[in-house]
């Protein structure tokens, strides 16, 4: 068992990594650990549990921003900012109770909101962060509009902790509608779906959910509206006519839809099955479903307007097909691991020759020792 | 300013470096003679000048690889540009330097309506990827108010912004994907037609990078469905602290207008005068918002928006009734900066970004710095996302008011950070603060940038002298010892 350490505050973490930097030694990056099936599984000779650093700095409502540690708790984070009628609007997948902020940053994770607000990269205006040096920098602002230096919050969203450990995060945070709507439309085919979805997303309503997911009797083609009672209601109206098996939630219910196609109620993989991501550009969503059903897709649903396809598969999938045909289909690809006793080495789909080495270069550049998380997304980074 | 010296070495080499460029170059691609080079003499920040050793217009991305490879090699730095608008001073050429204009790189490649994206090429026009996609009711958010010449290269080098970005985000939130060319010609290609990427988010890094990471070959965009509804209101509010607040009272509110402008009375009386817009005259100030959608939505939110414009204090509120009138009302906005040449010869345009709040704060505290410089300063401001266009207004003909005007703008700036601010929100930090870098980051801030510049272009030659104060390798292998103290004596590991 690995020694792990926690720092109980940034100066800790500071000296630790320091520490580790002059002597060359890789760390292992913990949160809660509620995100550890996400990327290539590492072991850590010292793992760094960063559950302590999990304070609030401030709260401003009106300026529209939350800056806290990395260790805040979503949940603690989005009960705050219910009281205020806001909320964030890359509405991040939870997947447990103790999900943390750094972990969903780190990991990038955004929800189904993704392709009409932005991801959790926009949300991220300001960040304070320890490279692998051991230097502790800042990089962004507080405020929406700023091009001052090269904008690192949003580069290091995602980085799986392989660049640097974020300290204090500067979220940009949104006003949360008074009303929803959720039109579900049944019976539709995947050829159809796509089209729906697609013509959906090419109107002017407010749509902020488009997704094709599992039910009784095959899928439903679902779509989100939001805004104020009386516009949702009429775009609603508006968007069910062409069709004849269609029902409209109100906002509770819709609310209640949307936290479990975030959550993944509607795909969760048993024993046996595993959980693949594909990010594709959202006219390949029949196409990719096609290709998939001969190599066993168990399940799968649609988030997005099509352009996140989520998979499952037989476990014995060999993951180098998976990453080929999202490749082929100009896309790219996540595999979920299983637990434990998976090392999950082939995460991420093969990054090409030259992307690759624009990734060394920036990792070279935070952590030039490459101590941080080495490994956890490829192994050259 | 400080620019960097000329290498007399480089400029020796000038011959040698056009008989390698035609190599691969037509002759009407390469541009070496004084009379024509001097075109690309300064960009928008027209108080700084020098012209390059050699401009070239080359037409794909291979030729801009070999063009970068060669420059590589022969070691003679590359300035990128695309239109010359930028206000920074960030495609200012180098005397030893050659400049690689991608103006000829203006083909729309692609338009995928079902993906919503459009290809194009870096000399493609801002406005111009509208005008490709407007016809199927599609057009591309980020509005800078050069959209008419600047080019996509140019804003994605800036990450431009606009008057719609707090809703609508500024160009990085609307690339999807990027063809690159880094300092050694190699090719990178990055994202695509899709929402999510693999590996390090090298887009955001591109973005907004202003020349220093590599050039933009190719890109993919987002474009979006055009509202149903956009209308807007015109309110006049004596005070600009009391039009400051209603911005707030309307964020406060949950509302997230497509754009929010204050003008105060030295920019709407120069608008009025120029363009006789039908902006009220006599007032302190005038505030502009814009609320776009469909037509239900924009109904239900003006019923709110009135009430709270007059609840904070707004006298002669106007509603645009129609397409027309809505435009009129921002004919004077977008008139602000050219309104401001009939009331004095120069201009010098800022453009910190300040937490909305501060707004009272800052204003006050430029109106005491402009009385105590001697120069007048008119406040145009985008006021939704808090980014402030303060025009300090000078004569360059008069010695010293340039310096001062300067000096005075610095002051600005260093009081957005002071507040909690930028010293940029969309103009970029190019030459023109360069210098101020250090009010907002400190030698390790600035070292890990420098670091990153340094990982991609080690050679320092890809726009050097911008951004970063002084031009120095990334600061490796320092020690670092906390009072010889070690915290976790447990950990055998070190």
């Amino acid at each position: 068992m690995a020694p792990t350490v926690i720092p109980r505050d940034k100066d800790d973490l500071e000296e630790i990594v320091c520490e580790a930097a002059n002597h060359k030694e890789p760390l292992t990056l913990s949160g809660s650990g509620s995100r550890s099936f996400l990327g290539r599984r590492i072991e850590g000779d010292n793992v760094v549990d960063l559950s302590a650093l999990d304070e609030l700095v401030s709260y401003e409502p009106d300026e529209l921003i939350l800056i806290a540690q990395p260790g805040m708790k979503l949940t603690a984070i989005e009960n705050l900012l219910d009281k205020h009628n806001q909320h964030l609007a890359f509405e991040p997948p939870h997947w447990s109770n103790s999900a943390t902020l750094g972990g969903t940053i780190a990991c990038g994770l955004s929800g189904p909101r993704r392709f009409k607000s932005g991801a959790v990269r926009d949300f991220v205006l300001g960040i304070e962060f320890i490279d692998g040096r051991g230097d502790r920098a800042k990089a962004g602002g507080r405020v929406v509009k700023n091009v001052t230096g090269y904008d690192l919050p949003r580069a290091l969203t995602g980085s799986y902790g392989t660049l640097a450990i974020l300290t204090e995060v500067c979220l940009k945070l949104w006003p949360r509608s008074s009303s929803e709507r959720t039109v579900i439309i049944q019976g539709l085919s995947i050829d159809v779906a796509a089209q729906t979805l697609s013509n959906w997303a090419r109107t002017t309503y407010e749509f902020t959910g488009l997704a094709y997911v599992p039910s009784a009797h095959g899928h439903s083609t679902v779509a989100r509206i939001e805004g104020s009672e009386k516009a949702v209601n009429q775009q609603a109206n508006d968007a069910i006519k062409p069709f004849t098996d269609a029902e409209i939630l109100p906002t509770n219910e819709s609310r209640k839809f949307w936290y479990d196609i975030r959550e993944l109620r509607y795909i969760t993989p048993k024993t046996n099955e595993e959980l693949w991501r594909f990010s594709i550009p959202q006219t390949k969503m029949a196409d990719l479903a096609a290709q998939l059903t001969p190599l066993g897709l168990v399940r799968y649903a649609v988030d997005a307007a099509g352009a996140i396809f989520w998979g499952i598969m037989p476990a014995n999938i060999v993951p180098a097909s998976l990453h080929a045909l999202a490749k082929k289909n100009d896309g790219e690809a996540w595999r979920f691991g299983t637990g434990d006793d998976d090392d999950n080495a082939h995460a991420f789909t093969p990054l090409a020759p030259a992307l690759m080495k624009a990734n060394q270069a920036l990792k070279k550049a935070l952590d030039p020792y490459s101590i941080l998380n080495r490994g956890r997304m490829y192994p050259e980074l | 300013m400080q620019l960097p010296q000329p290498d007399p070495e480089r400029l020796k080499r000038r011959d040698e470096l056009l008989k390698c460029l035609y190599k691969f170059l037509d002759e009407e691609q390469v541009i070496h003679r004084q009379e024509d080079l001097i075109v690309y003499e300064c960009d928008a920040l027209s108080a700084y000048r020098q012209i390059p050793m050699v401009v070239i217009l080359p037409k794909s991305t291979t030729e801009v690889s070999r063009a970068l490879s060669l420059c590589s090699e022969i070691e003679i730095p590359v300035v990128p540009w695309g239109a010359g608008t930028g206000l920074s001073g960030g495609a200012l050429p180098l005397q030893d330097g050659i400049v690689i204009s991608l103006a000829s790189m203006n083909r729309v490649t692609d338009i995928d309506l079902d993906n919503r994206t459009v290809t194009v090429e870096p000399g493609v026009t801002n406005l111009g990827v509208t005008h490709a996609v407007q016809q199927y009711g599609f057009y591309f958010a980020p509005d800078p108010s050069s959209q008419l010449a600047c080019t996509i290269g140019g804003n994605i080098a800036e990450n431009s912004g606009g008057v719609h970005c707090l809703k609508y985000g500024t160009t990085t939130n609307n690339v999807l994907g990027l063809q690159m060319v880094l300092a050694d010609g190699e090719i990178v290609e990055i994202g695509g037609k899709r929402l999510d990427r693999n590996g390090y988010d090298l887009l955001a890094l591109a973005t907004g990078s202003e020349g220093l990471i590599g050039l933009i070959t190719q890109a993919t965009l987002r474009i979006l469905p055009k509202p149903e509804t956009a209308r807007a209101a015109m309110a006049v509010f004596d005070s600009i602290q009391a039009a400051g607040q209603a911005v707030a009272n309307i964020i406060a509110d949950g509302m997230i207008p497509a754009g929010m402008e204050i003008m105060d009375r030295l920019s709407i009386e120069a608008v009025e005068d120029f363009l006789g817009c039908g902006y009220p005259r006599g007032v302190e100030s005038l505030l502009l918002v814009e609320l776009d959608g469909p037509t239900t939505e924009v109904d239900a939110q003006f019923q709110t928006l009135e009430q709270l414009l007059k609840a904070a204090g707004a006298s002669d509120l106007k509603i645009s009734s129609d397409e027309s009138e809505r435009l009129q009302f921002w004919a004077g906005r977008k008139a602000a900066f050219p309104a401001m040449g009939r009331i004095s010869p120069d201009y010098y345009c800022m453009d910190g970004t300040i937490p909305r709040g501060s707004l009272p704060e800052v204003l006050t505290k430029i109106r005491e710095l402009s009385q105590l410089y001697g120069l007048q300063v008119a406040n145009v401001f985008h006021a939704g996302d808090g980014n402030l266009h303060p025009l300090v207004l000078y004569d360059s003909n008069q010695p010293g008011q340039l310096e001062t005007a300067e000096e005075l703008g610095a002051e600005i700036l260093k009081l957005c950070v002071a507040v909690g601010g930028v010293l940029t929100g969309e103009h970029g930090v190019g030459i023109e603060k360069r210098d101020l870098m250090p009010c907002m980051f400190n030698d390790i801030d600035l070292n890990v940038q420098e670091c990153v510049k340094s990982a991609f272009d080690p050679k320092h030659l890809l726009n050097p002298g911008k951004v970063y104060p002084q031009l120095r390798q990334c600061a490796e292998g320092r020690m670092h010892v906390h009072n010889g103290n070690i915290k976790f004596p447990d950990l055998d590991r070190f």
